[in-house]
Parts: structure tokens; C-alpha cells; sequence
């Protein structure tokens, strides 16, 4: 069994709720990201995508330096634990259309992303030859 | 799977002189997140809601002052609707874009396909990680 922690990416960036639209939008041109948790507090509230900024900011005429990130984020985000199993976290972004998930741990605070880019030998060089080949065995049996 | 299987048909088009508001208003009221940029009956180019997010909302242009023809993609990356699913994937990776045109044989454009029109196919993930393993 593999675990999400250990393909995870452990690199999180985030913006707050109170941040503005404009300054996500710069956050997320630089990261090359398309989309961004939301947190508060040291716990995810939400996740800001570019359909967000463009169909809940601009197309409703929000002046995107002065709209929040609080007002047009989604609300349902997409999580997985650290210590999941890697098929299991796969079967969740299959079930929710999603190529990207947050991973937590039980204490709910933002660990790391797991993306289907992460499932790539660059990804994670400290793995082991046979991890990966464990990973990609669970992934292939999952999704058949 | 072939290209046409998944994508969105239909694309939208839209004048270069169309404001961002405008643009965003259609990709909303339609639920896609592309559009075809045309002028005198030729496309000219693409903008998609990244474009808005990241040229626009991003450089602090003004949504509903801006021309869509600042912020588009100029150069149109595009497959054929009768292509697998799994080379529109490697193109996609290969240019590090989201969404691509379609086109049929008769060189016109049919629909767009995006990332998240391949995630919804799973053996079409599973072709996308296996490509990016067999790639190192």
C-alpha cells in the first residue's frame, strides 16, 4: 500500500479569504496554478479557480481589486487525508471530476496537494524504485 | 476514445472588440470556459477564462474596458475530432495548455476539449500518468 504523504506535493500555496480577486489572480499566474485553496485560521474554507474569477468576478461586474476571494470561491473542495491509501484518493478525484485534491491531516490543516501530476518518477525522486512500482500497480488496479 | 466523444461542441465566438465583462458574461451564461476569438468570418484567436484571470484580472486591466484581443491567445493550439483522446493529452502536456480547439476534417471548428473533459474519461487518466512514466 501506498500512501498519499509520500507522493503528495508537500509545497502548499494558499490564499486567505480576505484576500482580493486581482491578488489571486497574480498568485496563481505565478504559481502556474488554475486553481488556489482558501484558508483561514490554518484550515481550508474553499478553493479559488480561473472559472471563478472570470464567471463569479468579472462576468457579474465586480471590480476585482476590491471583491474577496471569500465572496466567489467554491465552497466544496475536494480533500483527501495524508495517510490515505493512493487508490482511494485517485477514486475521489474520479468520483468528483477533479484532477487536483487538498490533502489533510485529521486535524483538518493543509498538508500538501496530491495532482495526477504527482504519480510522475520526477515528481518524487526520493521514492524508491519499488514504492513506485507499488504506486502505479494500486493506481492501475484502481482503475480498471 | 476519439476526440469528439468528450469535448464541448458547438464553440461561441466573439468579436476581438468584445469587453472581458462581455466575454466572462458569455463563458457564464454558457457554462464553458472558451471562446473563439473571429473577425470578418476568420478566427483570429482563443481566450479562455485563464486568459481573464491571468492577463487581465492579473495585470489589473479594467474588465469592462478591455478588448478581449488584449488578453487572447493568438496562436491556436488544435486537434482533429477523429484523434484518441490519449494524443490530445500528450499535446496538451507538450504545450502546457488547458484546453485545445477542434477541428473536423473539413477544417472547421467543431468544439474545444479541456482538461477536464479528458479527467472525466478514467482510462484516459490512466493513459496520462502512464505516458508521463514511460516519458522519464
Amino acid at each position: 500500500m501506498v500512501f498519499v504523504k509520500e507522493v503528495m506535493t508537500r509545497r502548499v500555496d494558499y490564499v486567505d479569504p480576505g484576500t482580493c480577486v486581482a491578488e489571486a489572480a497574480k498568485r496563481m499566474r505565478n504559481a502556474g496554478a488554475d486553481c488556489m485553496p482558501v484558508r483561514y485560521a490554518d484550515r481550508l474554507v474553499g478553493m479559488v479557480t480561473d472559472a471563478d474569477i472570470a464567471c463569479r468576478t468579472v462576468a457579474d461586474g465586480r471590480d476585482p481589486a476590491t471583491t474577496r476571494v471569500g465572496d466567489v470561491m467554491s465552497h466544496d473542495v475536494p480533500i483527501c487525508f495524508d495517510d490515505q491509501d493512493l487508490g482511494a484518493a485517485i477514486g475521489i478525484m474520479e468520483a468528483k471530476h477533479m484532477r487536483r485534491l487538498v490533502v489533510v491531516d485529521h486535524e483538518e490543516h493543509m498538508v500538501g496537494t496530491l495532482a495526477l501530476g504527482d504519480l510522475s518518477l520526477n515528481a518524487v525522486p526520493a521514492l524508491s524504485q519499488q514504492r513506485w512500482i507499488e504506486a502505479f500497480d494500486e493506481y492501475y488496479q484502481w482503475s480498471k | 476514445m476519439l476526440v469528439k466523444d468528450v469535448m464541448t461542441r458547438q464553440p461561441e465566438w466573439i468579436a476581438p472588440e468584445t469587453t472581458l465583462l462581455n466575454a466572462a458574461k458569455t463563458m457564464h451564461d454558457k457554462d464553458i470556459g472558451s471562446l473563439l476569438v473571429g473577425e470578418n468570418d476568420r478566427i483570429i484567436g482563443m481566450v479562455t477564462d485563464r486568459d481573464i484571470a491571468c492577463r487581465g484580472v492579473a495585470q489589473d486591466l479594467s474588465p469592462a474596458k478591455t478588448p478581449v484581443r488584449k488578453v487572447m491567445s493568438e496562436k491556436i493550439i488544435w486537434c482533429f475530432d477523429d484523434q484518441a483522446i490519449e494524443d490530445a493529452a500528450h499535446l496538451m502536456e507538450g504545450k502546457k495548455v488547458r484546453r485545445l480547439a477542434v477541428m473536423n476534417r473539413e477544417k472547421r471548428m467543431v468544439g474545444f476539449l479541456s482538461v477536464d473533459d479528458l479527467a472525466h474519461q478514467t482510462h484516459q487518466l490512466s493513459g496520462e500518468v502512464l505516458d508521463e512514466v514511460t516519458a522519464h
